[in-house]
């Protein structure tokens, strides 16, 4: 077959120029770590891509929004915990208080003790958590616990109100309740206390000491139930968070494998782009110096 | 009985014979850069032979020499129409690949700068936000986050109109270089016709004007007939030239194609004085077409994408209430990827996002209420656009326009090694081979020295003759 001139430059400006090409893609690849720089490398590739990359974003929104429940609910714990000193605290002094052979300085002695914790378990029941009343539902932004004629009256949202549940979505799918409303958790507490004052005040030993310390009783009894059930959440938190971060690590996996670069491999095609570059190199200047021109005289 | 003098002519004859071939070669060798240069040959022939009478009486021939008979291109018409066509063809899978990546490009995929982790962040601000409703750092969180949205949709749907307005620039050139091209290929019509009439080979002047009929070729699909003389039957050296219907150029006339609107819309078709379309596939023109009609589409897509989500995310955040307790205010302005916009009110103050459910009056807004922000965060989750939630149309968006890119550089790549193996057969076939015509040369060479020697060797026998006859 004939050749021109001019086919032979342009046959091996082609091949230099192909392999040439060849040879940046890899060192793109190589240097980015990624195999896809655009969707076209590989439309289907930058769909899975994606896909799991916004998976992965709503794992980290659930983990942050589960970080949050968790801070919250142990926070709740803590200041339950303080209520529940305090109710034994009372408890005792009920004890104390029921006996009959109490001196009236002795009983008013007790009731002030009493009514000092009445004022440490509003204190309890104004806990804040960063700017916001834990015990106040969703009207967290004022103090729930008022004093009010030597007790206190709870002012902050409540579940027949309809604004007594604090919920965090803890997944795209689920939300989680975070807190415990004052008006549960605490006033009984404190109508308690405030009944175990009055009686001592008013002397009325039978009433101290089977009705209040009864009542307390009943007391402890719901606040342990109360904690229990924060705890199984918080459980169910730190579990929900050991998942999220398996999946996670599955999901990052799936990803690396789809768009990262596969380092051996891609540095074998380096090479062999970079031999065939060479070669069409080699050739084009060695073969492209003949000419009949001279081996003419 | 020849002429005693008939052996001068005949060296006479060689002489200017080897010289043509010579100054032949020497033009092939010189345009051997030349685009479009088809290399030529020389016919040589045998001039008319004259009688002589031999000893027996007999009549007999003896011949008198050589002569040019013509100076030919050599040139495959039929390679030639291969070769436009596949140029067609490249060109407006190159044109349309290259549209396609900078659009392409624009997306930032998959990077995780785009849209989607846009959108993926703007959905879960209101989720962080619910958790804590009164936080003004969250809000703040919230309202910077569609800011982003709303400045990652926009540019976008810019980047692809700014495709679009290139587009259409370069469709308004390709039709002026088309008329151009036009204008000048009747022109050499005109030049060749005249030649051909007059028996002559325009060689140089038909390589011209394949090299710009290819040229055209590359803008748009074209079909090229040559004209054919109504009575004899024979090639007028005219070629006609038709563009999706439009008749480009006939004999020495063109009709250039109309210019485009500068107010037309893509996909920026182009069509008659009358307004009867002009169908093109080929070229960059047809590249450009085919790109138009593939932007504009994405760039429904993404008006569609950007629509849902100003309407459910307005819907629900009128449905909820801000800090001041009211409800109907909606959340974004605007109705698609061009206007959206954030609200006038939580530009002000972030106290303007409706994160709490609407209190039943009389009670007033919780502040720690965080029901509505959360029903935001959950259109994320909501199959929005036919069965898709938004992450997944935008994500289908993004695999579609990827697709098509694709398959445009498979197609270029195609195309290229397409278009050189024809390329290269029409050089293997006209182009010029230096090695070839220095072998020519040096046969030419030497038959001109040969004819020099023989003119010397009968002008010895004629001095001889008319010198030398007679004396001792």
């Amino acid at each position: 077959m004939r050749i021109s001139s001019n086919e032979y430059r342009n046959a091996s400006l082609m091949g230099i120029m192909s392999a040439y090409q060849r040879m940046g893609q890899a060192s793109t690849q190589l240097s980015t770590g990624k195999r896809i720089s655009a969707p076209s490398d590989d439309p289907v590739g930058t769909a899975q891509a994606l896909t799991l990359q916004n998976h992965l974003d709503n794992l980290d929104q659930s983990a942050r929004q589960l970080n949050v429940a968790k801070s919250f609910l142990g926070a709740t714990d803590t200041a339950l915990s303080n209520v529940g000193d305090i109710l034994r605290q009372a408890r005792t002094l009920a004890v104390q208080g029921g006996s009959t052979s109490l001196t009236p300085g002795a009983r008013s002695s007790l009731a002030q003790q009493v009514d000092s914790l009445i004022q440490t378990l509003g204190s309890a029941g104004n806990t804040q958590y960063g700017n916001r009343y834990i015990f106040a539902g969703q009207r967290n932004d004022k103090a729930p616990f008022v004093a009010n004629q030597g007790g206190f009256s709870y002012q902050g949202g409540t579940a027949a109100g309809n604004d007594g549940a604090l919920q965090v979505g803890v997944s795209p799918q689920n939300s989680m309740t975070i807190n415990t409303t004052g008006d549960v958790a605490i006033a009984p507490a404190l109508k308690a206390l405030t009944q175990l004052r009055d009686s001592l005040n008013s002397g009325d030993a039978t009433a101290v000491s089977s009705d209040s310390i009864q009542q307390f009783d009943t007391q402890i009894n719901n606040l342990s139930t109360l904690r229990a059930d924060i705890g199984s959440r918080i459980n169910s938190v730190t579990g929900a968070l050991t998942q999220n971060g398996a999946i996670k690590l599955n999901f990052t996996q799936s990803l690396s494998d789809i768009e990262d670069t596969d380092i051996p491999n891609t540095v074998v095609q380096y090479q062999s782009a970079q031999l065939a570059y060479q070669a069409a190199l080699q050739s084009t200047s060695r073969i492209g110096q003949l000419s009949l021109l001279d081996y003419l005289k | 009985m020849s002429s005693s003098f008939m052996g001068i002519e005949l060296g006479r004859r060689a002489l200017a014979a080897n010289q043509i071939a010579l100054d032949t070669t020497g033009q092939n060798t010189s345009n051997v850069n030349t685009a479009g240069y088809s290399r030529q040959v020389v016919n040589l022939e045998t001039t008319d032979s004259s009688d002589i009478t031999l000893a027996n009486g007999a009549k007999g021939q003896i011949g008198t020499g050589v002569t040019v008979s013509s100076v030919t291109r050599i040139r495959d018409q039929f390679l030639d129409q291969r070769v436009r066509s596949s140029l067609s063809q490249q060109s407006a899978d190159s044109t349309l690949s290259g549209q396609l990546s900078q659009v392409e490009a624009a997306y930032n995929e998959p990077n995780g700068g785009g849209v989607g982790s846009l959108l993926t962040s703007f959905f879960n601000s209101f989720s962080t936000l619910s958790s804590d409703p009164a936080n003004s750092g969250l809000r703040t969180g919230v309202r910077s986050s569609a800011q982003s949205l709303i400045s990652g949709v926009k540019n976008l749907y810019q980047a692809q109109q700014d495709t679009l307005t290139n587009i259409s620039q370069g469709v308004t050139d390709a039709v002026k270089q088309i008329n151009s091209l036009a204008t000048q290929i009747a022109g050499l019509n005109q030049q060749i016709q005249q030649s051909v009439q007059t028996g002559g080979d325009p060689n140089d002047l038909m390589d011209k004007r394949d090299q710009m009929v290819q040229n055209l070729s590359q803008l748009a699909n074209i079909k090229v007939v040559p004209s054919v003389n109504g009575q004899t039957g024979r090639p007028t050296g005219s070629l006609s030239i038709y563009v999706g219907g439009h008749q480009l150029v006939y004999n020495d006339q063109s009709t250039p194609i109309p210019a485009p609107s500068p107010n037309a819309k893509p996909p920026f078709a182009l069509t008659e004085a009358n307004g009867d379309p002009i169908e093109i596939q080929g070229g960059q023109l047809g590249g450009y077409i085919k790109a138009a009609t593939l932007v504009q589409s994405y760039s429904d897509d993404l008006n569609a994408l950007a629509s849902a989500v100003i309407k459910a995310v307005n819907t629900q955040h009128s449905a909820g209430a801000p800090l001041d307790g009211s409800t109907g205010n909606p959340f974004f302005t605007g109705t698609d990827a061009s206007s959206i916009g954030l609200s006038q009110a939580i530009q002000n103050s972030t106290d303007a996002i409706a994160a709490a459910a609407a209190p039943a009056p009389p009670a007033t807004v919780a502040v720690g209420n965080g029901d509505n922000a959360r029903a935001l965060a959950q259109i994320a989750q909501q199959s929005l656009l036919g069965t898709n939630t938004l992450n997944q149309a935008y994500v289908s968006q993004v695999a579609r326009v990827g697709a098509d890119s694709a398959s445009a550089k498979t197609d270029v790549k195609n195309q290229d090694s397409i278009a050189a193996q024809l390329q290269s057969q029409q050089s293997s076939i006209s182009g010029v081979s230096l090695d070839e015509e220095l072998t020519k040369l040096i046969q030419y060479q030497r038959s001109y020295q040969v004819a020099s020697r023989f003119i010397t060797t009968i002008d010895d026998t004629l001095d001889r003759l008319i010198n030398g006859l007679g004396k001792p």
